[in-house]
């Protein structure tokens, strides 16, 4: 579009420069404008959700749903169950459905989720094939998509703090890590991080204090160099604290997470090792001291994940021995610390985690007298296991007449959420006795 | 002095409250649609503009399209007691659009954000011109930098005029300046 409205006598080359100023912005506007419209529709969604209805119409409304809504409801208690796991199905609570858009209408789709975390009623997921960010205020049955239609990996501090990573290898800087604060509404983007390898691991232990972790790619990648950055501003910005680690690394370990139950105190846990590592921070990263692992420990070379969540507690470690042929075996535990982490005390699980070895096992040890994980040794009908003791005990709540789960959420004792290989969630509400299948779906 | 109230003008007046309130209520119902179709064509047409003065302003294509979202979230906050015609409405668009590069242009400040595009090590000679214009937006101070983003965005004199309270004369010998201001930082930049 050119302006130039009434420059008689304007210099030629200003006129010039007018025209390049006015084609400045043309690249890739479509699609940033419709990127900004599905922030905004989130938005207006939510308002809208949050919005009082006005008391002369209640009337009006209570006769023009009740009715409809009563046939739904009947037609759906004898013929929409649905498949479901064990007696006594549950659903999502009452009085969460779906909110509406104004206008347009909102069309809704079935979408396939992956990760999962939910606090109460909100919560995050990533949509399978993606990684698209998706918000969900009513339990997790519906979804809205916000801008991040696309991440490599994603961490979730609660329902309003979220971080995603996309990673190019390609580009100069190949992380890009945009960052919200008000649950998926507006998103900020992060100066581009200049790593070298595949991001495995990113967390938070508070809106500002974050450490990013990323490994060499492939089996045949050089071993004991792990990259580690930190961000004291939320994200924005990042420097390399790795140093300090590097030096005290062991040669021939390639399997490496890292966990922090606050701003200063992490530990950095490293497995396929000939004995398994662990350091410690207390000053965010910068400088980091090896710790004894526990003498109890099984032998032989391990597996290590730490969880990207610790509610603010020494972090409790999934640990399992490997078998035959570098897969996670028998015995299967966890470390655990009773003295703020400076020393550690090995606890046997009942079973090896689901998923351990592949990513991230389905176990969620992260409050405390509230651990669950999935045992993997039917794979036909994984059993899911409960602990209120820290893992000196477990009950068997449930087996899951379900092929491929993948992921696991507890908001509570009684709420759990487990993900399907689908997509679709299973959930719970009595303590992982029952489960009712819920088709998530997106609005808008 | 006033003349005594007729009971026939009472009752009119009367009336006419009613189907005020009457009125409204109908308003609010049609509104509350009418209000959403207003708004959805709003952002058809100023979001673009809006996106392209952001670009301009802050030199970093993502930011802009934060900038945008956020602009025309607070527009949907304060859409229902926006008084003014389709003229004003642009106006006041940019007024809100101009606060929010302010606040990210001190956000990035604080943060150092490097614009990834800076950085490109394979950037086309199309590329490297509008690098070099945009890094030139970004030398000029607050108010031409602003006038020019608002210029590269394709508003007119008169346009920018309203956004800034200012005549369309004033803009426009101040965007004299600006451009040449603009020309300066660039021959010197080469």
């Amino acid at each position: 579009m050119n302006t130039h409205d009434n420059e008689g006598g304007l210099d030629p080359a200003l006129t010039a420069l007018d025209d390049r100023l006015q084609a400045l912005g043309l690249k890739d506007l479509e699609a940033s404008v419709a990127a900004s419209w599905r922030h905004v529709q989130e938005h207006v969604h939510e308002r809208q959700r949050l919005r009082p209805t006005p008391w002369r119409h209640r009337f009006v409304v209570a006769l023009a749903v009740a009715a409809p809504v009563a046939i739904v409801a009947a037609f759906a208690i004898v013929s929409l169950g649905g498949p479901r796991v064990g007696p006594n199905p549950v659903g999502v609570p009452s009085g969460a459905a779906p909110s509406t858009v104004p206008s347009p209408a909102a069309p809704t789709q079935p979408v396939s989720l992956s990760r999962l975390a939910m606090w109460g009623q909100s919560g995050w997921a990533t949509e399978a094939q993606t990684g698209a960010v998706l918000h969900s205020g009513d339990g997790g049955r519906t979804w809205s998509p916000t801008t991040v239609a696309k991440s490599d990996l994603t961490t979730f501090l609660d329902a309003q703090h979220a971080w995603a990573a996309t990673y190019d290898d390609t580009a100069v800087n190949s992380w890009t890590i945009s960052i919200t604060k008000d649950g998926g509404k507006t998103w900020r983007h992060g100066a581009g991080i200049n790593l070298c390898c595949a991001p495995i691991q990113l967390l938070f232990s508070d809106p500002l204090h974050g450490w990013a972790l990323s490994v060499p790619n492939g089996i045949d990648a050089p071993t004991s160099i792990a990259f580690v950055w930190r961000t004291v501003d939320g994200g924005l910005t990042w420097m390399d604290v790795a140093a300090s680690a590097r030096q005290i690394l062991p040669l021939g370990c390639n399997r490496y997470s890292m966990t922090f139950e606050n701003a200063a105190t992490g530990w950095l846990i490293a497995g396929r090792c000939p004995s398994l590592f662990l350091a410690a921070t207390h000053d965010g990263g910068l400088t980091w001291h090896r710790q004894a692992p526990p003498a109890a420990l099984p032998a032989g070379v391990v597996e290590t994940w730490a969880p990207t969540s610790t509610s603010g507690q020494s972090p409790n470690i999934v640990v399992s021995a490997l078998d035959a042929n570098g897969g996670p075996a028998t015995p299967a535990g966890v470390l655990v610390s009773a003295d703020g982490g400076l020393t550690w005390a090995y606890r046997s699980l009942p079973e090896v985690p689901l998923d351990a070895g592949k990513g991230e096992p389905l176990a969620d040890l992260g409050r405390p007298g509230d651990w669950w994980f999935i045992g993997r040794s039917d794979p036909a009908a994984p059993a899911l296991y409960h602990s209120v003791d820290g893992g000196r005990t477990w009950v068997r709540t449930a087996t899951l007449h379900t092929k491929g789960l993948t992921w696991l959420d507890a908001t509570d004792v009684n709420h759990v959420r487990i993900v399907t290989d689908g997509g679709k969630l299973l959930y719970s509400t009595d303590g992982g006795k029952t489960f009712a299948e819920v088709d998530p779906l997106t609005i808008g | 002095m006033t003349a005594p109230a007729q009971p026939t003008l009472l009752l009119f007046q009367l009336v006419i409250v009613m189907n005020y309130e009457v009125g409204a209520i109908g308003v609010v119902e049609m509104t509350a649609d009418e209000r959403a179709e207003a708004f959805s064509r709003l952002y058809d047409r100023d979001a673009p503009v809006v996106t392209r003065f952001a670009r301009a302003a802050l030199g970093n294509d993502a930011a802009a399209q934060d900038v945008c979202a956020e602009v025309f979230c607070r527009a949907w906050d304060a859409w229902p007691r926006f008084r003014g015609d389709a003229g004003a409405e642009r106006a006041w668009i940019f007024r809100i659009a101009r606060n929010q590069v302010i606040d990210h242009a001190r956000a990035a400040r604080r943060a150092r954000i490097v614009p990834l595009e800076d950085v490109h090590a394979h950037a086309t000679p199309e590329m490297e011109s509008r690098l070099a214009l945009q890094a030139a937006l970004q030398h000029l101070d607050k108010s031409d930098r602003e006038l020019l983003s608002m210029r590269s965005a394709g508003l007119s004199h008169a346009e920018i005029g309203s956004v800034q309270r200012r005549s369309e004369m004033a803009v426009k010998q101040a965007w004299h300046r600006a451009l040449k201001r603009l020309r300066a930082e660039m021959v010197g930049d080469e």
